[in-house]
């Protein structure tokens, strides 16, 4: 009741202007009006102030998060392409290494293990880490 | 009770002041979600240069050990066809 003759006070124009702002804040007219009212007066120029600072640092922080945060998708992307290829690179080395102990056991000949350990690592690298 | 004590303080302002009022509150509700931004993007600063770094320095890592078992592959292909030919030469002897 109260609130009605609260909104006969406005005009035709205010009164839409309420509810459009209401409308996209998800409130009632009567509850934006009532959080309005419930805010001590505060001083607009100050306000004003405040927000055209925390504009320029808002847009000067954006000037290096957005491009950093590229970079770091960037980054991200290629680093994942070049573990699968090391991944598939690792399963091929111990392919061929099986392979070349067998053709030197039947051969008779040494099997060369000296690079064994490092492909070992490097398999256990992009397997079993991630 | 808070309600209608606020409602009877907008009954004693004029429909411009109110109007008034929303404003302020609309333009507090904008330096609240600057704040916001500006905090979020400060704190996440630190984050993502450090995400940055470390990815910088696995993808390093990451094309030596490419490049190196690129290497390692055409070793090993080349050695195990010399002994898959040593292979078929004594079985032919």
């Amino acid at each position: 009741m109260m609130f009605d003759s609260l909104l006969s006070k406005f005009s035709e124009e205010q009164r839409e202007k309420i509810q459009n702002i209401a409308t996209r804040f998800n409130m009632k007219p009567s509850e934006l009006i009532k959080r309005a009212l419930e805010k001590p007066v505060k001083n607009t120029k100050e306000i004003d102030l405040e927000i055209e600072k925390l504009s320029k640092e808002l847009s000067e922080l954006t000037s290096i998060h957005a491009p950093l945060s590229s970079k770091v998708a960037s980054l991200t992307f290629k680093y994942h392409e070049l573990y699968q290829v090391c991944g598939s690179y690792s399963i091929a080395i111990m392919g061929l290494e099986a392979e070349n102990q067998t053709l030197s056991n039947s051969l008779h000949v040494k099997y060369d293990n000296t690079l064994r350990k490092k492909e070992e690592e490097l398999f256990d690298k992009y397997h079993k880490q991630r | 009770m808070f309600k209608i004590k606020l409602l009877q303080k907008g009954t004693n302002l004029s429909s411009d002041e109110i109007m008034q009022r929303i404003y302020i509150y609309l333009k507090e509700i904008e330096l609240e979600q600057l704040r916001e931004r500006v905090s979020f993007l400060k704190s996440d600063l630190p984050r993502l240069e450090a995400s940055y770094k470390r990815l910088t320095q696995l993808i390093r890592e990451a094309e030596e050990d490419y490049e190196w078992m690129a290497k390692r592959i055409v070793e090993l292909e080349e050695n195990n066809k010399r002994l898959r030919e040593a292979l078929m030469q004594r079985g032919k002897q």
